[in-house]
């Protein structure tokens, strides 16, 4: 099963945290996003940032590299917006472009840090919460908070075929190479394009086959599952605990900075 | 008095395209029976099993079920899905669930049982076929002989009268093929019918000694081992073969005339051991 090794769906299952009650890591992570976004200081969600990706690289222990690559996506994505602000905002100008009178300004900076750190903090939070929790349980989550059945059924059966098509497409693609196929450009337009309709076939035969298995155990159009999850009432006093502790350290974090930047205003 | 479990009478199937699959086949299970099917590739066998538990609607004849005659509203084929239980040739078409717990509760959750009832089906089937702690693995992260066993599983938690297995030794290795015909012999032991389809030829007589060879849409022969396996015409016409060890005894019969007790070749190595233990 090499190929799903270094996948996100390998790290949900083989963590530290993976077992551990998913209504904590949800209710952390949920206060954890909200906070993020109340503050007026980018050093909270700095702070908010470090104490997730400890969470996640010391205490559910996903490796470092791995969760560079992670973050590495959403941090391009802050970076080059925290850069456009910085020139967006209005007020005196510490530095000018020379050109349409767009420069750098101290509200702008704030404001780009500001958005920055806000990124950082709320990728880490959602972060400790994807990395950390198998797929089967969100589902659950899902299920208890009364999601219409009809998306999480559907969630269920894209999450599977999307590892069984993965393959499938891996396959084909291995056995195009075999056979000399995308050597050149038009080559590799042919090859990718008869992937791209051969999967899709096969996703249609799937479906086919797939809906007389399930018909066999008696599906009926609903997917009548036993929910693999955990219950609120199952959380540990420790969980709570350490839960409301978060929120005190980061209510009064945000007190103390309060506006806090870069730049005093 | 044994009873009859499930009973095929002259049933038909074409394809919407006209082609005639199934060309009128009679076929009778009593309890308890192990039954292979024996074919080539293309005989119609999934086309057939597909009709036990009313998956497929035959174009003409009839399936009955203890009795009773399968009818297509939604309560009775509900019921004869928990009689008859199908476990497809591929694991990747039945496994859908994120998790092999989940997977295998799908048929009894769907049976209306209640979560604990459920719950104790789950963890016994996998003790049965030996997956119990893979019970929280994803099923991409299984091999192949893995994913085969939890399929059965599946079907076991629902405590189906009767078991037909697809092909159930396709695309495993040698050990692995040995180990799922022995759990479904086990399983035949502790008084489940069982019906499997297969090319293995070396490998049927082993477990089965009831055995139907399925070609073009019909039934060619019915009988046991020895009496299908001797008879050279159906075995030519169905695209099979003697088992290894038969070939040997046919070799020294035809090549240098030494024949042995008994009727037909032996076709297990133990039965070929017994026979040249007690000639030498």
């Amino acid at each position: 099963m090499s190929i799903f090794e270094d996948t996100l769906d390998h790290y949900t299952m083989n963590n530290e945290l993976t077992e551990s009650n998913i209504y904590s890591k949800v209710i952390f992570a949920l206060l954890a996003i909200i906070l993020n976004l109340i503050t007026g200081s980018p050093l909270v969600p700095l702070l908010i940032f470090l104490l997730c990706s400890f969470l996640i690289l010391y205490v559910a222990k996903i490796p470092l590299r791995f969760y560079i690559t992670f973050m590495a996506i959403p941090i391009g994505f802050a970076v080059l917006s925290g850069v456009f602000l910085a020139f967006l905002g209005t007020g005196e100008q510490i530095w000018s472009l020379g050109f349409l009178g767009i420069g750098l300004t101290k509200g702008g900076i704030n404001q780009a840090a500001l958005v920055f750190a806000r990124v950082l903090g709320g990728v880490a939070a959602l972060g400790f919460l994807i990395l950390t929790t198998p797929m089967n349980r969100i589902f659950a989550v899902f299920h208890d908070l009364h999601v219409p059945s009809i998306i999480t059924d559907l969630a269920i059966l894209m999450y599977r075929y999307i590892f069984l098509f993965l393959d499938v497409t891996a396959t084909m693609y291995n056995s195009q190479k075999t056979r000399l196929g995308y050597h050149n450009y038009m080559s590799w337009m042919n090859c990718l394009a008869s992937l791209a309709g051969m999967v899709f076939i096969r996703t249609w035969e799937q479906g086919e086959i797939s809906y007389k298995a399930l018909a066999s155990r008696g599906y009926n159009g609903q997917l009548n599952m036993i929910r693999d999850g955990d219950s609120v009432k199952d959380m540990s006093m420790k969980d709570w605990i350490l839960i409301i502790l978060f929120v005190i350290i980061i209510v009064a974090a945000i007190y103390l900075c309060g506006t806090t930047n870069l730049y005093p205003i | 008095m044994v009873q009859t479990i499930l009973e095929v009478n002259d049933l038909h199937y074409n394809y919407p395209d006209g082609t005639q699959a199934i060309k009128g086949i009679d076929f009778k299970v009593e309890e308890g029976q192990m039954i292979s099917i024996l074919g080539p590739n293309g005989a119609g066998k999934s086309t057939f099993f597909l009709h036990f538990n009313g998956i497929i609607e035959p174009t003409s004849g009839e399936i009955v079920i203890e009795g009773k005659k399968l009818e297509y509203d939604k309560k009775s084929l509900l019921e004869a899905r928990t009689k008859v239980g199908v476990v497809f040739q591929n694991p990747d078409d039945q496994l859908f669930a994120p998790t092999v717990f989940e997977d295998v509760a799908f048929g009894p959750m769907n049976m209306g049982l209640d979560e604990d009832e459920v719950k104790r089906r789950v963890e016994e089937a996998l003790k049965v076929v030996g997956m119990s702690e893979y019970s929280h693995k994803a099923p991409h992260h299984l091999s192949g002989g893995q994913k085969k066993r939890v399929a059965i599983a599946g079907i076991l938690a629902m405590r189906p009268k009767v078991m037909v297995l697809d092909e159930p030794t396709s695309g495993l290795d040698p050990n692995g093929a040995s180990a799922i015909m022995q759990l479904l012999y086990d399983l035949n032991a502790d008084g489940m019918t069982i019906i499997v389809s297969t090319h293995d030829v070396d490998l049927v007589p082993i477990y089965s000694d009831n055995i139907n060879v399925l070609r073009k849409g019909k039934i060619l022969k019915q009988g046991s081992c020895r009496e299908v396996f001797s008879d050279d015409e159906v075995i030519e016409q169905a695209d099979l073969r003697l088992p290894w060890v038969g070939q040997i005894f046919e070799m020294l019969d035809e090549e240098d005339n030494i024949t042995f007790e008994g009727e037909g070749y032996p076709l297990t190595v133990g039965d070929a051991y017994n026979t040249l233990v007690k000639k030498l």
